[in-house]
């Protein structure tokens, strides 16, 4: 039974992962799948069956990606808080947790994380039912590339008050999305 | 009830105090703090890292990342380090950033706070955004995109296009690679290569 469901979820997403290996590492994709479905075996008692499995799966792909590339030294080591090159840390720099870290526990931040990502997707599924591509386009240049207003106007062909606006009235949905006591009281009175 | 605009002051409470969080968020959602950041020459990256400066940022360092907009790669913005570190830039971007890296000791500590910041859990608007993959198209989207079928208009189309070129979303790229190949690759090629990493995982699993 359980050999069945692992084989139906290999058939259901090998490719896209292996596509997706394939662009940085085309000589070693395949292992990094396998990384990947190995991965999610061992990591299987702290997923959260309420996030998107395909999203999940490609997190941990760019793991064992990044992984392999250090290993080959093609990607830079990058040094993390208290020196250490591997490893989570949790504090800032300076080796003393801040204040705010201590009391903003994961879980708290989990569910601020969580209310952004529906009041941005609410706004998106609005736009995207309506047809309002444009106005999609421009925010996500946005907030996703970091455009600056003149070069998202310039690029979509409409002008700097344009982007502005789109870009007032997106903030200000997510903002009154935002205004709950429950998640962010220090927005809400 | 009514909502409270937070003053200055309260901004600059939670700057002084590290609550970087909620330090940003009131610069976001605020158009008083935007007002500020707008005016600020300190970088995000520069303004939550730097520890040493209690005081409320009033100007920035001068090695600040580029200017949003600017051309990749050669002078990447806050943006594409996230993505970078994420993997999910196009390959060439990507290789163009890590040779960057090494030549340019001040871009690799500028993503060195980047990820202090990160592993100290500071909400990132687009990491959030790219992560739960709010505006990717699915994959029954990307199936009449790839077949050209009358189930998306074609403004929908160009949206489409614009997601995957544009924004460059690796995961939507890998996903239209992966569909490509199932109509030119033949069945049997694919289902040998499933066997073979079913075959060399299964005996690992945690039962």
């Amino acid at each position: 039974m359980w050999k069945d469901a692992w084989k139906d979820l290999i058939a259901r997403y090998e490719g896209r992962l292996l596509a997706f290996a394939q662009s940085r590492l085309p000589n070693d994709s395949e292992e990094v799948v396998q990384d990947t479905f190995m991965g999610f075996d061992y990591s299987l008692p702290n997923y959260d069956d309420k996030r998107c499995l395909e999203a999940y799966l490609f997190a941990i792909c760019r793991h064992k990606l990044t992984d392999r590339l250090r290993h080959k030294g093609r990607r830079p080591t990058v040094r993390l808080p208290g020196g250490s090159t591997s490893g989570r840390g949790n504090e800032l720099s300076g080796g003393i947790p801040t204040p705010s870290y201590l009391v903003r526990s994961d879980e708290r931040r989990d569910i601020e994380e969580k209310a952004l990502s529906r009041a941005i997707s609410e706004q998106v599924d609005y736009w995207q039912q309506r047809g309002d591509w444009t106005k999609l386009k421009c925010v996500e240049l946005l907030f996703v590339r970091d455009w600056a207003n003149n070069k998202v106007a310039s690029d979509l062909g409409i002008t700097e008050q344009q982007v502005a606006n789109f870009k007032h009235d997106f903030r200000e949905k997510v903002k009154s999305a935002l205004k709950r006591p429950d998640v962010f009281p220090e927005l809400y009175e | 009830m009514a909502t409270r605009e937070p003053c200055r002051r309260e901004i600059q409470r939670c700057y002084r105090s590290r609550d970087y969080e909620m330090y940003f968020w009131l610069l976001w959602v605020f158009p008083s703090g935007e007002k500020h950041l707008n005016t600020c020459s300190h970088t995000a990256v520069d303004c939550m890292a730097n520890e040493s400066d209690q005081k409320f940022p009033t100007h920035f360092s001068e090695d600040k990342l580029a200017t949003p907009g600017d051309s990749m790669p050669l002078n990447p913005t806050q943006s594409d380090l996230e993505r970078y570190q994420d993997e999910d830039l196009p390959a060439e971007e990507m290789t163009q950033i890590e040779k960057l890296l090494r030549d340019n000791p001040k871009l690799m500590a500028k993503l060195e706070r980047l990820n202090e910041q990160r592993n100290a859990g500071v909400h990132s608007f687009a990491a959030i955004w790219r992560r739960d993959r709010l505006s990717c198209p699915d994959r029954e989207q990307l199936r009449s995109y790839l077949r050209r079928l009358g189930a998306i208009s074609d403004k929908h189309r160009s949206y489409i296009e614009f997601h995957l070129e544009k924004i460059g979303c690796q995961i939507c790229k890998a996903n239209l690679a992966d569909l490509e190949r199932q109509r030119d690759e033949s069945t049997e090629d694919s289902a040998v290569r499933r066997q073979r990493i079913f075959q060399s995982s299964v005996g690992y699993l945690q039962k």
